[in-house]
């Protein structure tokens, strides 16, 4: 019997304790050096850059660094939004290009322009009013399976994975479930226009294996030969050539050019360590270039930045292409909704 | 008209029940409300149901709406014409390896389904271990099996994925069901069939309605499942839709909008289910004495049958399974890539040789997810049986709290998640409470479906036998009633462990990467290019799940002797 | 072997008891099989089913070998100490199942079940639910579900242990009625002597597997074969045999033979045979030969509502006896007619 009540009472207690617990977020006092950052989960994760740059940061200026992790670079953003009653960090990383437009509308970020803008080039730069600061970029490709795929068989654009001789190779992702399926989205609309890129999707509905949720999946399925081309990023092969020791898979580079997405540092503009924050963010546009680059498997925005031999394998294209944060903001609803009605037919 | 006895009013226990539905209140209601309620507030801070309006008459919502049901009821049929025979044997047979068919059985509940997504590809895909086999064997060029990106790939994982909720939830009742009534069928001529369908199968009915349910929720807020293996946006449902605008378009209040459209959906299924669970349940006698003693398989046609239902089950949960397994064992050692047995990925799990990344960390992750797990599984016990307590009486408000510890699987994880940051950022408590908690409130769900029927078997005469020996209500619940649901509260306690071990979403909310469990460690590892050491990730959530999950078989066995 | 009715003849073993019974049922006769717990009872009547095989044997209803028959096709009706009633059904569909798996017309299902429900006194009950029967109710619809499936034989598997004394009795009789007016050959298992000794035709004493004695209830209780039988169908004296050099008065011609055997041998009488003298002036007639006990003293003395029940201490033994009066003294001769006393060699029944 009193084994039953016994753990009614724990459960009681447990609950009682994490209530007791919960306290309004404290005021940081100004005495401590201490900043918090909000990153989306594979920054802060071991695998990430945050484990490796953060130390490094800590020693060189005493600065402490809480690094957050708050979910996806959306839901970071939308914490951020929530929390303007009592607001946490000082430091927001990883917004991209494509949340731009609500990233300027939450008017959560001061303008900052740091000194390491001027390593950063010029087609990086989406905000005049330097509210976000690119810290790394990527370029949307098709990556492919050297073994299944000849030289014949290559692609060279968009157009060519509609062919029928493409029929069930391509995996594709879905641009309402994935950050990377929106990049293909965008690429369409930059490549053919409004008002023809859903005919490329129209095609590729039956043309493509699957379309995926996510890119986990999507590379999932490639690397266990579903099909042997897949929507990834340029710098996909520098993975397998680092720590697989092989040179299988490879980059398609279309002339049309790729899409682009970059990723921002910005700095809160209700942060009351100002400072503080401007010297993380120069950090990371500085010094922890590289091992961000590496971590995420993007390019450093700094171009002093140097790369390892294994980044030769990471084609850069010629043609960045992206489209106007406002542009997107306004349009995006429509777009999915569009793209929806058409390939659930 | 109900006799006498049952009018006589025992003072409800309810009071027990309190401490889980404030835990439900606090971590569940609130922050579902907090986010519904978005869907009212429009960007500019004004208040109309226009939105609600326009989004409820949206013909392509409806589709979409139409297509989730309709799908999802598909789904929970394939799993029920799976589970049942597999119920029956369980329920009737004794047979060597029962107990690790149960353990293994369970297996799928606790991988995060990405992984299931990957082992279903590994196994069923066109360049997958079947077709390849068949390829081999026959001498064919092209792989002959095009089961993936498909409906019926949809149908064939979920039913993978469920099949074993029925499987355990009815067969656990069925061994406690009172065998003479099948007994004086037969000697008043009924044959075997005409027994079990006129006689055992309606009163099996409220334990598989309960299962069924489960499943239905399940596959009716599956994600990476449907979209991955169903092969295109033809296959979107509302999970996808609560999804994009969450997470995509973060639109608040446009996911708001569709979230409550699915919620009161589901909630009209839940009302419809239990409305007919309890107009089955008839008063089954709840006798300990009058269960039948397992058979050993006899007869050639018995054993041919079950040999195949075992073949064809295998198969569909075991290949997937070992194919993870396998794969973990495989690394490209060569520029062409070629897979060949190696143990590069446990290695590197345990920290022997220096991993990619997070792979040194599997050890913390694996301490974590086990702590976890037991406790919210030890916590499910009192929960379930406390919350038991307030919904076995009949009446509006136990039909309406029995709703409100289901709710929690009809809410799309998005939806919560949302929900979980509102209440995230306003809390600073140890990120393990929350977790646990959070778990806990994931599990309660399975565990009332376990509990709950074979609460309601129990007869009231047990109760006023106790009442005129001078027992109290408390002491009766104590003493008589809670040893009675051993098995169904233990079986409960196993989901809850299984779910807890697998969760992801919640853990990855609220624990701010502190907490690092192995499904997290999964995610990341597949999410930067390694899916070898995610399966190596997965064999050993297999293998721990297995043993757990063995080990509380021979609890419950301990106590049917 | 009788042609008609039950005869079999069955081995099984289990954990607890070897079961070897070999006996037969008369064709529209009530048997009982009575025993303590756990003697095989239940067993038995499972056998006879066939809801459990044994391990050699042969069962034979009505002249037809059943012992390979399927449960279902054995006609053989099975009644349960807990009535096993189908829950998700009323009355009448429990009633109308096995009329329904004979296929017989609606109509006549339902005129049957009404007057089934008649025969066991619960006229109406038709759309009732078990769980709104009382435990005598709930029997007597088991009983007419068993009726209508009108089998060759019915077996009973004490079914009034669950009630109450009151409605046992009730109900007993009403088993028995029930039995002579229609005929069907009963086999009914009880641990209660009173009732089988009530209503039975004829009675199987069983006892750890074996059959100890098959007889007529005055078989069984006057003339039992064995002390385990003596002793379990009713109260008893038992006293070494060489008391009787003690105590016998025999005058007269008849010349009685007393002769010790090796081993325990025994003497055995009923306590309703015992006279209590306790009044000197009226001794007990010399010339019947009798055992005498004197100076018994009085130990203990119950109303038993139409007899006492008196217990007696006689030197170290205990005997007990009924009567109609409450003994006047404490002390009290005993005697017991020669021909009441019933000799026991070993437990079994010699002379």
């Amino acid at each position: 019997m009193n084994k039953h009540h016994f753990v009614c009472v724990v459960l009681a207690l447990v609950f009682a304790c994490a209530s007791i617990s919960a306290q309004p977020s404290q005021e940081v006092k100004p005495e401590t050096r201490e900043i918090t950052v909000y990153a989306y989960d594979a920054f802060c994760g071991d695998w990430g850059p945050g484990p490796s740059i953060v130390p490094e940061f800590e020693k060189k200026t005493g600065i402490k660094v809480n690094l957050v992790s708050a979910g996806d670079a959306g839901q970071m953003l939308t914490k951020a939004e929530s929390e303007k009653a009592a607001p946490i960090a000082d430091v927001v990383i990883g917004i991209s290009n494509e949340m731009a437009g609500k990233a300027y509308e939450s008017d959560l970020f001061a303008s900052y322009a740091s000194p390491m803008l001027t390593d950063i080039p010029s087609f990086l730069h989406f905000d005049e009013q330097n509210r976000l600061l690119p810290f790394d970029y990527g370029n949307f490709a098709f990556v492919y399976d050297t073994e299944k795929i000849k030289d014949d068989m290559i692609p060279h654009s968009l157009a060519d994975l509609t062919l029928p001789k493409y029929k069930n190779k391509v995996i594709l992702i879905d641009p309402r479930t994935s950050s990377v399926g929106l990049g293909l989205l965008l690429w369409t609309i930059e490549v053919y226009g409004e008002d023809n890129y859903l005919s490329w999707w129209k095609s590729m509905k039956d043309n493509a294996l699957t379309i995926a949720e996510g890119w986990s999946s999507a590379y999932g399925l490639f690397t266990e030969g579903e099909a042997p081309i897949v929507l990834s990023y340029t710098t996909s092969p520098v993975y397998h050539v680092t720590y697989e020791n092989t040179t299988r898979y490879q980059t398609l580079l279309f002339d049309e050019g790729h899409d682009t997405t970059v990723e921002a540092v910005a700095l809160m503009k209700s942060s009351k360590h100002p400072e503080l924050a401007k010297q993380f963010i120069d950090f990371i546009l500085s010094d922890a270039q590289l091992k961000i680059a590496l971590s995420n498997s993007m390019y450093p925005a700094n171009s002093k930045t140097e790369l390892p031999a294994a980044f030769q394998y990471a084609p850069k294209t010629e043609k960045n292409l992206t489209l106007d944060a406002k542009t997107i903001e306004k349009n995006l609803d429509r777009w999915l909704t569009e793209w929806e009605q058409v390939m659930s037919k | 008209m109900g006799t006498k006895k049952e009018n006589i009013k025992t003072k409800t226990l309810g009071w027990l029940s309190i401490p889980a539905f404030v835990l439900l209140f606090l971590l569940f209601l609130i922050p579902l409300c907090l986010t519904l309620s978005n869907a009212v507030y429009s960007a500019e801070g004004g208040f109309s149901f226009s939105s609600l309006f326009s989004t409820f008459t949206s013909p392509y919502t409806l589709h979409v709406l139409g297509f989730t049901l309709y799908q999802a009821l598909l789904s929970t049929l394939a799993s029920v014409l799976v589970g049942l025979p597999g119920a029956y044997i369980l329920a009737n047979y004794n047979f060597t390896g029962k107990r690790l068919v149960k353990a293994v059985s369970t297996v799928p509940f606790v991988l995060p389904s990405i992984l299931v997504v990957l082992g279903f590809v590994i196994f069923y895909g066109n360049n997958g271990i079947l077709n390849r086999f068949l390829m081999k064997l026959f001498n064919l060029s092209n792989p002959p099996l095009h089961i993936l990106y498909s409906f019926k790939a949809i149908i064939l994982a979920h039913a993978f994925f469920n099949f074993p909720i029925i499987m355990n939830l009815v067969s656990t009742y069925w061994e406690h069901m009172d065998y003479h009534c099948e007994q004086a069928a037969q000697t008043l001529g009924a044959d075997s069939w005409r027994t079990f369908w006129n006689i055992t199968f309606p009163r099996l009915l409220p334990s598989i309605l309960s299962a069924c349910t489960l499943v239905f929720l399940f596959c009716y807020n599956s994600f990476a499942i449907i979209m991955v293996l169903g092969g295109g946006p033809q296959f979107t449902t509302m999970e996808v839709e609560i999804y994009r605008r969450a997470r995509v378009s973060m639109d608040n209040q446009a996911a708001a909008t569709i979230s409550i459209m699915s919620l009161l959906v589901t909630c009209l299924l839940l009302v419809l289910y239990t409305h007919l669970q309890k107009a089955s349940v008839q008063r089954e006698q709840f006798t300990s004495g009058n269960i039948k003693s397992k058979k050993t398989v006899q007869g050639f046609w018995s054993k041919f049958l079950i040999f195949l239902y075992s073949i064809a089950c295998a198969l569909f949960v075991l290949g997937p399974l070992t194919s993870v397994i396998v794969r973990s064992f495989m690394a490209s050692s060569s520029r062409s890539g070629a897979l060949q047995f190696s143990l590069k990925w446990y290695r590197q799990l345990f920290g022997l040789v220096k991993g990619t990344g997070n792979m040194g960390s599997a050890l913390s992750a694996l301490q974590h997810s086990m702590a976890i797990a037991l406790l919210v599984a030890l916590i499910s016990i009192p929960t379930s049986l406390t919350l038991a307590t307030a919904l076995k009486r009949k009446g509006f408000w136990s039909s309406a709290l029995e709703l409100l510890g289901m709710l929690p699987m009809a809410v799309s994880s998005v939806v919560i998640g949302l929900g979980y940051y509102l209440i995230s950022s306003r809390i600073h408590s140890s990120g393990y409470i929350m977790v646990v908690l959070a778990h806990l409130i994931i599990a309660i769900p399975f565990a009332l479906r376990s509990v709950v029927p074979e609460y309601r078997k129990i007869p009231p005469n047990y109760l006023q036998a106790a009442h005129t020996l001078g027992a109290d209500e408390l002491r009766i619940f104590l003493t008589i009633e809670a040893p009675l649901l051993k098995n169904s509260l233990l079986t409960g306690a196993m989901f809850a462990f299984a779910l807890s071990l697998g969760e992801l979403n919640a853990t990855l909310t609220l624990s701010n990467s502190n907490i690092v469990t192995l499904p997290v460690i999964m995610y990341q590892l597949i999410g930067s290019y390694n899916y070898q050491g995610a399966c190596a990730l997965g064999t050993i959530l297999i293998v721990i799940s297995v043993t757990v999950f063995l080990l509380s078989e021979y609890l419950k066995g301990k106590e049917n002797g | 072997m009788d042609e008609k009715g039950l005869t079999c003849s069955i081995k099984a073993s289990y954990p607890a008891f070897k079961l070897d019974v070999n006996f037969s049922v008369k064709k529209g006769s009530l048997s009982c099989i009575i025993g303590p717990s756990g003697c095989g009872k239940t067993t038995t009547l499972q056998l006879i089913s066939g809801l459990i095989q044994p391990d050699e044997g042969f069962i034979s209803l009505n002249g037809t070998d059943i012992t390979q028959t399927a449960v279902n096709q054995r006609q053989i009706a099975l009644v349960f100490q807990d009535y096993a009633l189908f829950p998700q059904m009323n009355v009448q569909q429990n009633i109308t199942y096995p009329m329904k798996l004979r296929k017989v017309p609606r109509s006549q299902m339902v005129e049957r079940a009404t007057m089934l429900l008649d025969l066991v006194s619960l006229p109406g009950y038709q759309k009732r639910r078990s769980s709104q029967l009382s435990g005598g109710e709930r029997q007597r619809v088991a009983l007419a579900r068993a009726l209508a499936s009108e089998p060759e034989l019915m077996l009973l598997d004490e079914p009034l242990s669950a009630l109450d004394s009151q409605l046992r009795k009730h109900l007993r009789d009403e088993i028995r009625s029930l039995h002579d007016k229609t005929g069907v050959t009963m086999l009914y298992v009880t641990h209660d002597q009173g009732e089988a000794m009530a209503i039975a035709d004829s009675i199987i004493v069983m006892n750890e597997g074996k059959i100890e004695q098959i007889g007529s209830p005055e078989e069984i209780y006057n003339q039992p074969q064995s002390l385990f039988v003596a002793t379990f169908m009713g109260e008893s004296n038992i006293l070494p045999y060489d008391v009787i050099e003690q105590v016998l008065v025999s005058e007269g011609n008849d010349y009685v033979i007393f002769s010790p055997k090796d081993g325990e041998q025994t003497i055995f009488f009923r306590p309703e045979l015992v006279t209590i003298q306790d009044d000197m002036s009226l001794p007990f007639p010399d010339y019947l030969p009798h055992l005498e006990f004197r100076n018994s003293s009085l130990l203990s003395c119950t109303f038993q509502g139409s007899f006492y029940y008196i217990v007696y201490r006689w030197q170290n033994y205990e005997i007990h006896a009924t009567a109609q009066k409450r003994p006047k003294g404490p002390e009290a001769t005993l005697g017991v007619r020669l021909t009441n006393i019933l000799q026991f060699l070993d437990g079994k029944r010699i002379g």
